[in-house]
C-alpha cells in the first residue's frame, strides 16, 4: 500500500481501533496486529515477495540467535547472513545492470556475448529491509545489542509498515529497544503525530506531485529546453524529490508516534547546508548514517591517511549512489557527491578553515555554492538515459537550447531554498506549531489544499529504491 | 488534539460551502460514464496469464454493451467448459485504435487472442484519448483507490477540480449564471460485467438522451462529409493497429452492436470508405452487423446509442454462439 490513497487511510482506521483497544500497546496481541497488517501493507503490491520479507526476517533472526549462541562461529554466521542478504537484492536489483555492463566491456575487448538477461521485478522496499536486517545481525555481532529472543519482535522491526518501503532505514539498537519499552501513548502524541501524518502528505500530495507535471515536462523536453530551463529542471526536481521523499518520512515518523514508536527524522532543512557534509547530515539523514556507521567506518574512515580517507569517501558516495538503482546515472550522481566531499575535505584542510563556519556573507556564499552544485546532480539522478543525463549536464554550463524558464520554476525552487536557509537560525515550524492558532489554520489549509489540489496521484519516488 | 478537531471542522464546514455553492450556481459533478484509465488497465492487466481470451473492444457501445458474465456462462454451457474466455474491452470515449495497440503490446510475449473489434463511428475515427500510456506499477490498490475516487464523484464534486471550480464560480460572478450543461451525473456498474452512466442537466430539466446522442452524432458526421481528412486518417490509423495485431497474430473479428433505427440512418451517411462494410473488406476482416440479424431485431437501446442492460444480456449468447465458431 501507499500513504497517499484514501483506501489506506481507510485501512489505517480499524487498525487504529483494535490497536488503541489494546490495554498495553507493546503486548504481543499489540505487536502480532501491527506485524499482519505490516504484512498486508507489504503484500498490497505483490504478495509473492512477502516470502523475501518473511525470509529476511528468519534469517537474521536464526543468524542473530547462533551469534549469540556460538562466538567461535560469529565471523562465518555474519558472511552467511551478508552473502544472502546482499546476494538477494544483487540478484534483484542489479543482475541485469552488472551482466550487461559485462557485456559491454567484452564486446569492447571484441568478444562477441549475448547476456542472459532476467525480466526481474524489483521487490518494493528490498534495500530498505536489507539494510534493516543487516544493522541488526552487524550491531548483534559487534556486541552492541543482544540477539532479540521473540521472532515477533524482530519480524515487526524488520517490516514496521511506516517505514517498510521507503524508510526512513531503522536500527535495532534503536527500535528494538521500543519493543520492550510500555510507552503511555498520550493524546498530545498522537496529536503530533497527526500533524505530520498531514504535513507529510500535503508536501507529497499538494506539492510533490503538482511540481512533477511540471518536472517531467522540462526532462521530456531536454533537447530543446535553455539553460535557465535546465538549471529550473534540476531546481525543480530538487524540490519534488526533497518533498516527496520527505513527505513520505513525516507520514512515516508521523504514524509511528500515534503508534507510540519513534522513528527518528531523515531530513533537516538540507538545501540550507553550508558545505558538502553538511548537506549529508541534512539530507536522507538515515541512510547517510547507515552509510557511514556500516561502510565507511569499517573501510577505515579517516583514520589512515588523506589518500585513504579520500578514496572511502569516493567508494561509499559510489556504493550510496548504486544503492539508489541499477544505472550508470546513480552511479554518476554518487560519484559526483563522492568528489564533492573530497574537494570540501582538501579545501578545508588546506585553509585551515575546520568545521567552523566562516563570517556572514562567506557562509551565505558557501550556503549557495552548496545549493547550486548539489543541484546539478539531479539531473543525472533524475535522466533517464545517460545521453540525457550528460547532455542537460553540459546544457547547464555550456549553453544551447531554445526553450526559456519560467520564472514561476525559480520562484518555487527559491521559496523552499530560503526556508532551507532560514531554518538553520529559527526552527518556524516548531515555534508555529505552539500556537494553537497557527495549528488549527494550519490543519484547515492543508485539509483543504489536499481536498481541492491534491495532484495526480503518483508513487513516492523512492519507492523504486 | 483540540486544534487538529477544530481545523477539521473548519475545512469541512469550508468544503460544505463550497460544495453547495457549487451546486446551488449550476456546477455539475464529474463522472466517468464506464471503465476509468486505471480500471481499464488494472482488468486487462489481470488478463496478462491467462490464454484463449476474446477481447471485445470499443468505446462505450462495448462499454455498456458487452454482458462479460452472460457471455462466458453462454460459453461455459456451450463448450462445457470452465473457461471465461471474454473480456469486456470497452471503454467510453475512447480511440479504439490506441485500445488495440494497448492490448496488443500487453501480450506481446504471450499468445495472441482473439480481438473482437464493434463499429462505431467516433471510436474509429474521432475519439484518441485512451488507453493512454500504461500506468507504472499499477497495483490491487491502485484499482481500489481509484474505485473510491469514483464512488467519490457523484458525491463530492468539487474535490480535485480546483480549476474547474474556480472558472464556474469566475463564470458565474461575471454573468449571473452558468450554460446549461448536459453532463454524466451517475455510474452504475451491472454484475453482469458492463458499466452505464446516466445524463443529467444543471437546469434540472430531464435529459433526452438519445437526442442527446444523436446531436452529438449528427455533428460528427457532418463534420466528416464537409471535410474527411482526419477521419480518414485516423481510419488509417486504426487499420494500422489491426494489421499490426494480425500480424503478431491475432484472429480479429469486426462486428457492428445494434443501435437504434435513427442512429443507423445518421451513421449510413458517412461517406462510404468510412462504413464497417468497406473497412472489413479493405482488411479482409470477418464482419457480423448485428443490426442486420434477426436475432436482434428485437433488443432496445437506451439513447439510440447503447443497449439497454437487458439487451446487452440478449445479445451476449448470441455472440457466444457466433464467436464460438470462430475460435473454437
Amino acid at each position: 500500500m501507499v500513504f497517499n490513497s484514501l483506501f489506506f487511510f481507510l485501512t489505517l482506521l480499524p487498525l487504529l481501533a483494535v490497536y488503541f483497544s489494546f490495554r498495553d500497546s507493546r503486548s504481543r496481541r499489540a505487536k502480532l496486529l501491527l506485524l499482519v497488517y505490516s504484512y498486508v501493507f507489504y503484500g498490497m503490491w505483490n504478495p509473492a515477495f512477502l516470502s523475501l520479507l518473511i525470509g529476511s526476517s528468519v534469517l537474521d533472526y536464526w543468524v542473530a540467535r547462533g551469534l549469540d549462541a556460538w562466538p567461535s562461529r560469529k565471523r562465518l554466521l555474519l558472511v552467511t547472513s551478508l552473502v544472502i542478504e546482499f546476494g538477494l537484492l544483487g540478484f534483484f536489483k542489479y543482475y541485469n545492470f552488472f551482466v550487461g555492463a559485462t557485456a559491454s566491456v567484452f564486446h569492447l575487448a571484441g568478444f562477441a556475448w549475448d547476456p542472459p538477461l532476467l525480466k526481474i521485478l524489483l521487490p518494493i522496499g528490498i534495500s530498505f529491509y536489507t539494510f534493516h536486517c543487516v544493522s541488526y545481525t552487524v550491531d548483534v555481532y559487534r556486541g552492541r545489542i543482544r540477539a532479540e529472543r521473540s521472532f515477533l519482535d524482530v519480524a515487526l522491526f524488520v517490516a514496521f509498515f511506516p517505514q517498510l518501503v521507503a524508510g526512513p532505514i531503522l536500527r535495532a539498537g534503536h527500535f528494538l529497544p521500543q519493543l520492550h519499552e510500555r510507552p503511555a501513548i498520550r493524546w498530545s502524541d498522537i496529536g503530533d503525530g497527526l500533524m505530520l501524518v498531514l504535513f507529510g502528505l500535503f508536501l507529497k500530495v499538494v506539492v510533490a506531485d503538482n511540481i512533477a507535471e511540471r518536472v517531467n515536462d522540462l526532462f521530456a523536453h531536454w533537447r530543446t529546453i535553455g539553460v535557465a530551463a535546465t538549471w529550473s529542471a534540476a531546481m525543480l526536481f530538487g524540490v519534488q524529490i526533497y518533498m516527496d521523499f520527505n513527505g513520505y518520512s513525516l507520514i512515516a515518523i508521523g504514524l509511528g508516534q500515534i503508534l507510540g514508536y519513534h522513528i527518528p527524522i531523515n531530513f533537516d532543512a538540507p538545501y540550507g547546508a553550508a558545505g558538502f557534509s553538511d548537506f549529508w547530515r541534512r539530507w536522507h539523514i538515515s541512510l547517510s548514517t547507515w552509510l557511514r556507521d556500516y561502510l565507511y567506518i569499517p573501510l577505515g574512515g579517516n583514520r589512515r591517511g588523506d589518500g585513504r580517507t579520500y578514496l572511502n569517501l569516493i567508494i561509499t558516495m559510489l556504493l550510496g549512489g548504486l544503492w539508489h538503482g541499477a544505472s550508470v546515472m546513480f552511479v554518476i550522481w554518487g560519484a559526483m557527491h563522492g568528489a564533492y566531499l573530497c574537494a570540501e575535505r582538501f579545501v578545508r584542510e588546506r585553509l585551515r578553515l575546520g568545521a567552523s563556519l566562516p563570517q556572514p556573507i562567506a557562509s551565505a556564499a558557501l550556503i549557495a555554492f552548496t545549493y547550486l552544485t548539489v543541484s546539478v546532480t539531479w539531473i543525472p539522478f533524475r535522466a533517464a538515459n545517460t545521453e540525457q543525463g550528460l547532455a542537460m549536464m553540459k546544457r547547464m554550463f555550456v549553453g544551447g537550447g531554445t526553450l526559456d524558464a519560467r520564472l514561476a520554476d525559480y520562484a518555487i525552487a527559491l521559496a523552499v531554498f530560503a526556508c532551507h536557509c532560514f531554518s538553520r537560525r529559527y526552527d518556524f515550524i516548531a515555534h508555529a506549531q505552539r500556537s494553537a492558532a497557527v495549528r488549527v489554520a494550519s490543519v484547515t489549509v492543508i485539509l483543504l489544499l489536499l481536498y481541492f489540489y491534491a495532484g495526480e496521484r503518483a508513487e513516492f519516488i523512492y519507492f523504486q529504491f | 488534539m483540540r486544534s487538529i478537531l477544530i481545523g477539521t471542522l473548519v475545512s469541512l464546514a469550508a468544503i460544505g460551502a463550497v460544495e453547495r455553492l457549487f451546486r446551488a450556481t449550476g456546477g455539475m459533478p464529474s463522472v466517468v460514464p464506464g471503465m476509468t484509465r486505471v480500471e481499464y488497465q488494472w482488468k486487462m492487466k489481470r488478463t496478462h496469464d491467462r490464454n484463449r481470451l476474446v477481447y471485445v473492444v470499443g468505446d462505450s457501445r462495448v462499454g455498456w454493451g458487452f454482458a462479460e458474465r452472460v457471455f462466458n456462462d453462454a460459453w461455459a454451457e456451450r463448450h462445457h467448459a470452465h473457461d471465461a474466455p471474454g473480456i469486456n474491452a470497452g471503454v467510453p470515449a475512447s480511440a479504439i485504435a490506441s485500445n488495440i495497440d494497448y492490448l496488443v503490446d500487453l501480450r506481446a510475449d504471450t499468445t495472441p487472442e482473439t480481438l473482437v473489434v464493434n463499429y462505431s463511428p467516433v471510436g474509429f475515427y474521432y475519439f484518441l484519448n485512451f488507453p493512454d500510456t500504461p500506468v507504472a506499477g499499477l497495483k490491487i490498490q491502485d484499482a481500489l483507490d481509484d474505485r473510491l475516487d469514483t464512488f467519490l464523484a457523484e458525491r463530492l464534486w468539487t474535490r480535485g477540480r480546483p480549476v474547474d471550480v474556480v472558472d464556474h464560480f469566475r463564470e458565474y460572478i461575471r454573468n449571473g449564471s452558468v450554460p446549461a450543461v448536459v453532463n454524466w451525473v451517475h455510474r452504475v456498474d451491472f454484475a453482469d460485467g458492463f458499466v452505464n452512466a446516466t445524463l443529467g442537466t444543471n437546469t434540472g430539466a430531464p435529459v433526452d438522451a438519445a437526442a442527446y446522442e444523436l446531436a452529438f452524432f449528427d455533428r460528427f458526421v457532418s463534420g466528416v462529409r464537409s471535410n474527411p481528412t482526419t477521419a480518414v486518417r485516423r481510419r488509417d490509423v486504426l487499420a494500422a493497429a489491426v494489421r499490426r495485431a494480425i500480424t503478431r497474430g491475432w484472429r480479429v473479428v469486426l462486428v457492428r452492436f445494434p443501435v437504434g433505427a435513427r442512429m443507423r440512418q445518421l451513421e449510413a451517411q458517412l461517406p462510404a470508405d468510412l462504413l464497417p462494410d468497406a473497412f472489413a473488406h479493405d482488411l479482409d476482416l470477418q464482419f457480423t452487423d448485428y443490426n442486420r440479424d434477426r436475432r436482434t431485431a428485437e433488443l432496445q437501446t437506451q439513447d439510440e446509442s447503447h443497449l439497454t442492460p437487458d439487451a446487452a444480456r440478449a445479445l451476449a449468447p448470441i455472440l457466444a454462439d457466433d464467436l464460438s465458431a470462430i475460435v473454437r
